[in-house]
């Protein structure tokens, strides 16, 4: 059994080589086996991604409880809500097809509200009061502190990180008056904002993308590791 | 108009009109043999000599005041006889055409005719040469007009009223006159007058119309306009006093009729009445009157909509020769400069020790603070594809946690991240315990139940299916009861539900974050500043590189720092000659191209 | 013309959950019997049935690939035989994955063998697209953002690692703190931008004027 393993794992080496080495050769031209490759990882990818959600969640959640209350048990989330969550889960299958698609809209409809609801309060607490706090948090807090380099740095930095967020945010305001018989135009305050919030827009875009770049170097350098160790491993049998 | 085929005329003939060509035959022949087939009739004119009003004898006795040939014609026959007299003037001026039958029996010298025949002898005087006579040109053999005829075929008298009727509809109203009789020009008085013809005769027998009408004016000239008295003149129609018809006109469009047996032909008396016809009610517009302006103001507010209905086409194009040959350019370079530290397993470029940023010495810091024992949660949120850059940026920091003792749980809102987290342990120098928890679905809806309720959300953990109920964990009520919360993730979506939803629900637990080169500036936010949610920040391979140099372990990220350190500097030369060969030949705009373009 | 789309049923289910998830977020717990521990637990109920809502999703998702596929090899298109491996693939993942678990031998096999290495590989491969586009770019005449982008893209990469064994120190100085600072200006402003959205988008959502649910 053992031998088998090491079998299934040497056949699994050896996959996963071809494998690497047909999707880096992506670089020079597309060819078939790349495409081969790809279909099978999103069928691969499909598959397990679904077989975890029905093993990990739907079981547990529903088959289990159902299957213990047949058997006399008690469903942990209690009666009501169990069969509220069968028939709201029978709704969200029916969407599968297109002449019963409507009657999953309530299904979808508990997703959407509730989502809705996260987002709301997660945006609220976690994102627009804290930033907006740390927006002017780089200001010094006293009034009357003896001036130094590190509260004039601070200063800086605390006009700097304000103007940056404030211009960031002109930038996606596209609202606008009522123009005479031309188009209508933003105000000369908002367009300046506008121009300097591109900037900072800029530099951050620029900085992720040298993240983006780093996480893709990151990658192409393990692999080509994994590949000069698989190999070394083949041959030295 | 098709062609119709020859008829017999004596056929078409009405049996009245039958009947008397019999009876003058017989008279014919009564004459020759003797018989007078008229009373009071005396001479029959010559053929080819105009019957003179003068010996257009009284009219005969089934008429009344036939006997009364003494007494003085009346005015209005004075003026029938007239017109005779001109109508066969002109025509012995114009033609040479033999007289009919009747014509014939006529010039064999029969007894004078009935006044009421010579009357129509006089409307349909022959030219010289043809019938003179009314009756026999009345009786000629010729057949009836009809739909199918061709205008020569009409007969004259008949053309004369076709004439007539065209002329007087296109001065109504709308309603086609035919007046019964009418006075004034010597044109207008008989009923067979030939200037009332209707105008569909006249339309098919243009050419016998034309010839009519300078006739007509010819004998218009030489008669003398009467005198009506005023009773009369009250009666005439109107169109006795406009201009004449002229035949031959093109008519109006609205003059033809369009129904019945009649359809075609011009001047008939319509078969539906004015009033009766019923047609399409008008339709009114029920548009808005909408000035320039709005109009204009609309049509942009339609091309913006179109716009977003539109869903863009992407058109991909080959790529050309000269960004092929660069991409092999980039790939051989960048392969070929990394693959001397991976083949060699070089490790000469120094670890970045000094100076570590502030996240990384919080981070550092906080875990150095744990006891032994402490549930710590580690949530597992990046992808399979950036698993190598994790692993060197996580390994010394869960190296570090189980060092200080802490007891790890698993958990991740990707379908993946269990088996990450596995291998992720697997490659962690240190051993410890840790309870892999599984999976959650919905993202941040199953995070914001987990930071409230984390036993009434979590599933049957992974591995030793006691969960929560592992004896490091049985503390654990809600997400605030972890010592530390860690979480390691690629994506900064995935890190700001985290932030959002169990950052805020914590108080006491730090919340550190260990994310891919690409995350970390967006989350970075989250760290700076003075209401901070997140309270230790590692950010890819550097992080885990400063974190290995901070904690003194070795891992991945010293592996990977030497070719990360050439392949930064291989990318770097690409693009210092990628830009110094663009300064000297820049690409041109699309735009540009095009306006040059179109310039030449 | 599109027919409206009301759904009422469906828009009341919306904003009543929508509302008492919201609630949840400033009710403090603790109080037995009270209202807010009701609300507390309707919302914990309804936010694990979400999750199991999500779940089956997930899986119908997967079923619409399949579906999809299929349909790809009866009418016979020409990537049928790429399709006809897809499903191969998936289904035998799904039956080993669901009788053994993700952590079992097959299971574990197919991830490490299978999906780790050609994702992976598909990130390495974007190293090369990503430098042949910083290239394109500065084939373009730059205007001022674009050079901006340009020029902390490449003091990033210059910053993060020693240039040929040397670290130069004003640069990767620049680099790890300014840098870095300069672009938290700009990451606040599009996470409060972010924020802002999802704050009108989930209202708009519970006050009914979306419904992205109708059909």
């Amino acid at each position: 059994m053992m031998a088998g393993f090491e079998a299934l794992d040497v056949l699994g080496l050896l996959l996963a080589f071809v494998f690497t080495v047909l999707v880096l050769l992506y670089a020079f031209g597309d060819i078939p086996y790349f495409r081969l490759a790809i279909h099978i990882f999103i069928g691969v990818a499909a598959g397990y991604a679904s077989a975890v959600a029905l093993r990990d969640v739907v079981y547990p959640y529903l088959v289990a409880p159902a299957l213990s209350l047949l058997g006399g048990g008690t469903p942990p989330q209690g009666l009501g809500w169990l069969v509220l969550q069968v028939i709201l889960v029978v709704l969200l299958l029916l969407k599968l097809s297109r002449r019963s698609a409507r009657l999953g809209n309530p299904a979808t409809a508990v997703l959407v509200g509730v989502g809705a609801a996260v987002a709301i309060g997660g945006a609220v607490q976690g994102t627009l009061i804290p930033q907006t706090m740390n927006a002017i948090s780089f200001f010094p807090q006293a009034v009357g502190v003896e001036l130094d380099n590190d509260l004039l740095y601070s200063l800086a930095l605390g006009i700097f990180m304000l103007v940056g967020v404030v211009s960031t945010l002109a930038y996606f305001h596209f609202g606008a008056g009522k123009g005479s018989e031309q188009a209508p135009q933003r105000s000369g305050l908002l367009l300046f904002l506008s121009e300097v919030g591109q900037l900072f827009i800029a530099i951050t875009f620029g900085v992720v993308f040298a993240g983006v770049y780093l996480a893709a170097l990151s990658a192409l350098i393990e692999r080509l590791f994994f590949l000069w160790n698989t190999l070394g491993a083949f041959l030295a049998g | 108009m098709a062609s119709q085929p020859p008829r017999n005329p004596e056929e078409e003939l009405p049996d009245w009109l039958k009947k008397l060509r019999a009876e003058q035959e017989d008279d014919v022949f009564g004459e020759q043999n003797g018989i007078s087939p008229f009373e009071g009739e005396k001479d029959a004119p010559e053929a080819g000599t105009p019957a003179e009003p003068e010996e257009m004898s009284a009219p005969s006795e089934p008429f009344e005041g036939a006997d009364d040939e003494e007494q003085e014609p009346p005015e209005w026959l004075l003026n029938i006889r007239r017109r005779q007299e001109r109508e066969m003037a002109r025509q012995r001026g114009e033609t040479g055409e033999p007289q009919g039958a009747m014509g014939e029996g006529e010039e064999s010298g029969e007894a004078p005719l009935p006044d009421w025949l010579d009357e129509l002898r006089e409307t349909d005087a022959p030219p010289e040469g043809e019938e003179t006579s009314l009756p026999s040109k009345a009786f000629r053999e010729e057949p009836l007009p009809s739909m199918g005829d061709s205008e020569d075929e009409l007969p004259k008298w008949l053309s004369g009223i076709k004439e007539e009727a065209g002329d007087a509809e296109e001065e109504a109203t709308g309603a086609p006159h035919m007046p019964a009789f009418t006075v004034g020009d010597g044109e207008e008085e008989l009923p067979f007058d030939t200037g009332e013809l209707p105008d569909w005769l006249l339309e098919e027998k243009g050419e016998e119309a034309e010839e009519i009408a300078p006739r007509q004016a010819e004998g218009a000239a030489e008669l003398e306009p009467a005198e009506l008295p005023d009773w009369l003149r009250a009666m005439r129609p109107m169109e006795a006093v406009t201009p004449a018809f002229i035949p031959g006109e093109e008519r109006e469009p609205e003059s033809q009729e369009t129904v019945g047996p009649l359809s075609g032909l011009h001047g008939v008396v319509p078969a539906e009445s004015e009033v009766g016809r019923f047609g399409r009610p008008p339709l009114y517009s029920m548009k808005l009157q909408a000035t320039e302006s709005q109009q204009r103001h609309a049509a942009l507010l339609d091309a913006m909509l179109a716009e977003e209905r539109v869903v863009p086409q992407a058109v991909s194009k080959p790529p050309s020769l000269r960004d092929r040959v660069l991409h092999w350019l980039v790939a051989g370079v960048l392969i070929l400069a990394l693959l001397v530290p991976v083949l060699t397993r070089s490790s000469n470029a120094p670890l970045p020790v000094e100076s570590p940023p502030m996240g990384i010495q919080a981070t550092f810091e906080l875990i150095d603070n744990l006891a032994a024992g402490s549930p710590v949660l580690v949530a597992v949120e990046y992808q399979p594809a950036t698993s190598g850059e994790l692993q060197a940026a996580a390994g010394a920091v869960l190296d570090h946690l189980w060092v200080k003792g802490a007891h790890l749980a698993l958990l991740s809102t990707q379908p993946t991240g269990p088996a990450l987290g596995e291998r992720l342990l697997d490659e962690v120098q240190t051993a410890g315990s840790y309870t892999n928890l599984g999976y959650l679905a919905g993202g941040s809806t199953a995070l914001a139940g987990f930071a409230t309720a984390p036993r009434s959300i979590l599933s049957l953990a992974v591995g030793d299916g006691s969960g929560l109920d592992a004896p490091q964990l049985q503390s654990i009520q809600t997400a605030d009861d972890f010592a530390m919360v860690v979480v390691l993730s690629d994506d900064p979506a995935t890190a700001r539900d985290w932030v959002e939803q169990v950052g805020t629900a914590m108080e006491s637990t730090p919340l550190v974050m260990v994310l891919s080169a690409q995350a970390e500036p967006l989350i970075r936010p989250y760290f700076q500043g003075e209401v901070g949610l997140v309270k230790g920040l590692v950010g890819g391979v550097l992080g885990g590189a400063y974190y290995e140099g901070v904690s003194g372990s070795r891992g991945l990220a010293s592996s990977y720092w030497d070719a990360f350190s050439i392949g930064l500097s291989a990318t770097a030369l690409v693009l210092l000659v990628g830009g110094i060969l663009s300064a000297a030949r820049p690409e041109q705009d699309e735009s540009a191209k095009g306006k040059k373009g179109g310039g030449r | 013309m599109e027919k409206k789309r009301t759904a009422p049923i469906s828009t009341a289910v919306a904003i009543l959950t929508g509302l008492v998830v919201l609630a949840g977020y400033w009710l403090a717990s603790g109080q037995e019997g009270g209202l807010a521990s009701t609300v507390l637990s309707l919302r914990g109920n309804l936010l694990n049935t979400a999750m199991l809502l999500a779940a089956v999703a997930l899986v119908l998702g997967s079923i619409n690939l399949l579906v999809v596929h299929i349909g790809k090899i009866r009418h016979g298109s020409k990537n049928a035989l790429y399709s006809f491996f897809l499903i191969l693939a998936m289904e035998f993942t799904f039956l080993v994955v669901l009788i053994q678990g993700p952590q079992g031998t097959l299971a574990d096999w197919l991830f490490t063998y299978i999906q780790l290495p050609i994702e992976t590989s598909l990130m390495a491969v974007l190293t090369f697209s990503l430098v042949v586009a910083l290239l394109r770019l500065l084939r373009r005449r730059l205007n001022l953002y674009t050079a901006v982008f340009v020029f902390f893209a490449l003091l990033t990469l210059l910053g993060t690692a020693p240039i040929l064994g040397v670290e130069v120190p004003m640069v990767s100085d620049f680099s790890r703190y300014y840098a870095q600072v300069m672009a938290s200006a700009g990451a606040r402003g599009i996470l409060l931008g972010v924020g802002l959205g999802s704050v009108a988008t989930g209202l708009r959502i519970l006050l009914g004027a979306d419904r992205p649910y109708a059909e």
